[in-house]
């Protein structure tokens, strides 16, 4: 049986105004445990209260009711905060500092040796990709240069579980791409990574199980391949077939007793496209890309298709 | 000018002190918890709020104590450079411009110009260090709920103490690094803005009354010059003293027999005079001890008048009298008096006055000088060790007079003093006035013969009070129908002086504890206040600390005319202060019972609102007394004393707030 890391007991979250009286039921009664190991997110629409959650379990608002548990403490126990990375949803760090600086002091507070956090905050700045600013103060960055240091600072204590909140939040395509790989890397190195985010093709392309928020209250909660297989449809890709394969395969499903729903080329999406003509740009600077239309896919090693640049093989 | 506060022994002061403030925060903090208890009860019951209560305080404990000096130096440090970066520097840029420009808009013919360039840098340097304090630390952490950036800290394993105890330590270490440099400008600015010199003006003429003396001018720099006195018996040239200094002087007589005088920078401008004070009694007119002197119709009662010509005296009695406090040989005494005239007398002429050592526990009593003071004057008395009343210049016996009567060398000294004073002696003292020692041996050990190894006094609740080695200092008024007036600290002992370098650090010091105690206010309100709450309640302690005294009385019931609600019955039916109200009056009960609350209230108040007055020592700086290292330890405890329970109120109030919200 896995151990469960994080935990909430009946989380209850109401806002009251100066004079007690009940304003907001941000959150009602959360259940919840994520287990060493996997990436847990947290889905719904805005003041679905997800980050509620998250800063309820931080500590950083006090529950009306019910526990909030990471490691088995609650908020008050600050030792256990040596175990937790936190990147919240805007990167709320000092401007006047230098990626250097920031990480430099960030350490300290975990009483990092020197030279182990010089080391550490150098690979995070190489890691984040900021190399090349890391003597510039934060204000002269640009949103997303500050989400990536905000990110290294979630991380330069090594920790074992980091909370993300709107992880892709102000980043650019390829940020939120190397964000993403990121976080499945973090997986990779068994750590347990929170997540709340609205943006679903995000969660859904990391989570192992994610939980929907509505309104305060839990709606569904489970494994992200269980929760999205559709039960009552088939799909099978194939590389590009002739008219009359098609037609056979049409009489095929129908001898079967189904019905062929749709038939073409399959799409890419959008962020793989952008990628692709960045990649390709980067590769043949100053030739027009043609990544759009190009596409063709490849086996992924789970078995899915993966849309690939035609330069890549196919 | 003296100062007036008489600071007592650490050692004599920190137990009751500490008791007072241990009393006081015990109070403070079982009435927050009460406080809290009861608005607890109201939202989650008495058990619960009774849980909470104790777990929150149980929590304070840990907390508190258990700090990383790691963690506190990192968030002290991010505060420091957060300022820096800020650009808190210009203001040290400021306070370099005015200093530039000081001399611009100082008074150059001030009569006191050491004071006033001393009280000008400290207070620009208090009101500048006291006003950023108070702005930086106002915005700093409402800036880090603002920005939010306060999640990225707590959410990582900083205790909510080592964020308010960063805090305070970031904006010390600023404040330090800022008043380092201001301290060294402005030691700078006050040497050298009064260093000159002056050379001779005019040659040495004979005094025309006085054939012993010879009198000459020098320059003038800085808007004043020096008379040049030459005592011809002595063969010493002396310089009048003029705006608080005098010069060295060093003659030179030539094979020719011409004289060469040459001047040096001035001296005893900046002093930090090392003085001891004793106990004041009073003698009546008929030499009855007596509580106080004479009231001569002053509202203001701070000093207490003697008859001139009758039996009257002050006596201070003065301990720890041994010879290390001897200067140059001699115990030096230094006496601030005011002079009551009952008739005119000669205006011209300086009342005259006897000043007199006493061995308290033998009764040996000596006369060690006849002085002259004008309306407000001041007089310094030397007493050597060794004294030889047959040889010295208080040789009453000589048969040289004056026409008044008066001996020749005394006339001759008395003269040589005055002239060394910047005065002018007009006549001489009768000479029966002046015999009032009477002691019948020609040579006397000053602590052998009036200093007792061992005295006895009670105080006013009776208990007896041993001290050791103790001598009495007597001085009495010689003129009829004229009096003197003197409080406790007009005579003290004048010990070797400390350096003045020294001195003006220790004056700092006062600056940095005022500015310590800004930051701890200015960081706890901001915990729980926003930026302009901050400023305010920040400004009220500051001010409100100024007029700590006036709370105090007014929380002791001290003040006369009552409280708020009496002073304003007072005001309507025009009842002047001194009158008692009519306490069967039923307006008059409910006023008396508003204002007890009030004046508790006010009580509560001058214990939260420290006495920032007791900090600023620049007038000792100013009038040059040695700040002396019990008063610095005592100003240290006290700021100590706010700043424990303060960082623990600080503490509660970010521990009791959501940081999100």
């Amino acid at each position: 049986m896995s151990e469960v890391v994080v935990e909430t007991r009946n989380l209850t979250k109401i806002y009251r105004d100066f004079w007690g009286r009940r304003k907001v039921h941000a959150l009602k009664s959360l259940d919840l445990e994520i287990n060493r190991g996997e990436i847990f997110g947290l889905l719904g629409p805005n003041g679905s209260g997800k980050t509620t959650t998250i800063k309820l379990l931080l500590g950083l608002l006090f529950p009306s009711e019910g526990e909030a548990l990471i490691f088995g403490r609650n908020a008050s126990d600050v030792r256990r905060n040596e175990r937790i990375g936190y990147l919240p949803e805007e990167s709320y760090l000092y401007r006047f500092l230098t990626a250097e600086e920031i990480l430099d002091f960030y350490g300290k507070l975990f009483h990092i040796p020197a030279a182990v956090r010089r080391q550490r905050a150098n690979d995070l700045i190489e890691m984040v990709g900021l190399g090349y600013a890391k003597k510039r103060q934060l204000k002269e960055y640009s949103k997303g240069m500050v989400r990536r240091v905000g990110l290294a600072q979630a991380l330069i204590n090594d920790p074992e579980v980091v909370i993300l909140d709107e992880p892709t939040s102000g980043l650019d395509p390829i940020g939120t791409r190397d964000m993403k790989d990121l976080i499945l890397d973090l997986k990779r190195q068994g750590k347990t990574v929170l997540m709340c985010s609205h943006l679903l093709a995000d969660v859904q392309d990391v989570c192992d199980r994610i939980g929907i928020l509505f309104q305060g209250e839990l709606k569904e909660i489970g494994r992200v391949d269980s929760l999205l297989t559709v039960k009552d449809t088939t799909d099978i890709q194939t590389t590009t077939l002739p008219d009359a394969a098609v037609e056979e395969i049409r009489e095929v499903v129908k001898k079967y007793g189904g019905e062929v729903k749709s038939v073409g080329n399959t799409r890419t999406t959008l962020e793989d496209l952008f990628l692709r003509i960045v990649e390709e740009s980067r590769l043949h600077p100053g030739r027009r890309a043609h990544g759009a239309g190009n596409a063709v896919s490849v086996p992924s090693e789970e078995g899915t298709a993966a849309s690939a640049d035609p330069s890549n093989g196919g | 000018m003296v100062i007036e506060e008489n600071v007592p022994s650490i050692f004599t002061w920190f137990p009751s002190a500490f008791l007072e403030w241990g009393m006081a925060v015990c109070v403070f903090f079982l009435l927050l918890g009460f406080l809290g208890m009861l608005f607890s009860s109201l939202r989650i019951g008495p058990g619960n709020a009774f849980r909470l209560v104790k777990k929150t305080a149980r929590q304070t404990l840990a907390d508190v104590f258990a700090v990383s000096g790691k963690r506190v130096g990192a968030l002290g440090m991010l505060t420091f450079k957060e300022a820096l970066r800020r650009k808190v520097v210009v203001v040290f840029i400021i306070f370099v411009l005015i200093v530039l420009f000081a001399g611009m808009f100082l008074d150059p013919t001030s009569p006191h110009p050491a004071q006033l360039y001393v009280s000008f840098i400290f207070n620009t340097t208090a009101y500048l260090t006291i006003v950023l304090m108070l702005l930086l630390t106002a915005f700093s952490l409402p800036a880090d709920f603002q920005k939010k950036t306060i999640h990225t800290i707590v959410t990582k394993p900083v205790r909510i103490s080592e964020v308010v105890l960063g805090r305070i330590f970031g904006f010390a270490l600023l404040g330090t690094a800022l008043l380092v440099p201001m301290g060294l400008v402005s030691y700078g600015f006050v040497i050298r803005g009064q260093a000159h010199t002056h050379t001779v003006q005019e040659e040495l003429r004979l005094d025309d009354k006085n054939p012993l003396l010879e009198r000459g001018q020098t320059t003038t720099a800085r808007d004043h010059s020096h008379k040049i006195v030459f005592d011809k018996e002595n063969r010493v040239p002396y310089l009048t003293p003029n705006r608080d200094h005098t010069h060295e002087i060093r003659m030179t007589e030539r094979p020719d027999g011409s004289r060469h005088f040459e001047l040096g920078p001035p001296i005893e401008m900046y002093r930090a005079r090392v003085v001891q004070y004793g106990d004041i009694g009073y003698l009546d007119q008929r030499g009855i001890v007596s509580e106080k002197g004479v009231n001569v119709g002053d509202e203001w009662e701070y000093r207490s008048f003697i008859a001139g010509n009758t039996d009257a005296a002050f006596i201070w009695q003065f301990d720890n009298i041994t010879p290390s406090a001897l200067v140059d040989g001699a115990l030096q005494f230094e006496f601030t008096q005011e002079v009551f005239r009952t008739h005119k007398g000669q205006i011209a002429r300086q009342v005259i006055g006897g000043f007199y050592i006493r061995n308290p526990e033998t009764g040996l009593m000596l006369e060690v000088e006849i002085f002259q003071s004008n309306e407000s004057g001041k007089s310094v008395f030397r007493v050597p060790r060794m004294i030889n009343i047959s040889a010295d210049k208080m040789n009453l016996k000589s048969g040289h007079r004056n026409p008044n009567g008066t001996s020749a060398s005394r006339a001759s000294a008395v003269a040589v003093k005055i002239a060394r004073q910047g005065g002018e002696l007009t006549s001489y003292p009768p000479e029966e006035q002046l015999n009032v020692g009477g002691a019948s041996r020609a040579e006397f050990d000053l602590f052998a013969d009036f200093v007792a190894p061992e005295s006895s006094q009670f105080d006013a609740q009776g208990r007896e009070i041993k001290r050791k080695n103790v001598m009495e200092v007597w001085v009495k008024c010689l003129e009829r129908g004229q009096y003197f007036g003197a409080a406790k600290p007009d005579m003290y002992l004048r010990h070797r002086d400390a350096p003045f370098a020294w001195n003006f650090f220790k004056g700092y010091l006062g600056i940095w504890f005022q500015m310590l105690l800004v930051t701890i206010y200015g960081v706890v309100f901001s915990t729980f206040l926003s930026t302009p709450v901050t400023v305010l309640a920040t400004l009220f302690m500051t001010l409100g600390g100024r007029f700590h005294q006036f709370m105090a009385m007014m929380g002791a019931g001290d003040v006369e005319g009552g409280g708020p609600m009496e002073a304003a019955i007072r005001l309507f039916r025009q009842e002047n202060m001194t009158i008692d109200l009519n306490m069967n009056s039923y307006e008059v009960i409910v006023s008396k019972m508003l204002d007890t609350v009030f004046q508790a209230f006010v009580l509560f108040l001058s214990y939260l609102v420290p006495a920032f007055s007791r900090f600023d020592t620049s007038e000792y700086v100013s009038q040059g007394f040695n700040i002396s290292f019990d008063m610095v330890l005592m100003n240290f405890c006290t700021v100590a004393g706010y700043a424990v329970p303060l960082y623990i109120l600080g503490y509660l109030c970010l521990k009791c707030r959501e940081i999100e919200r």
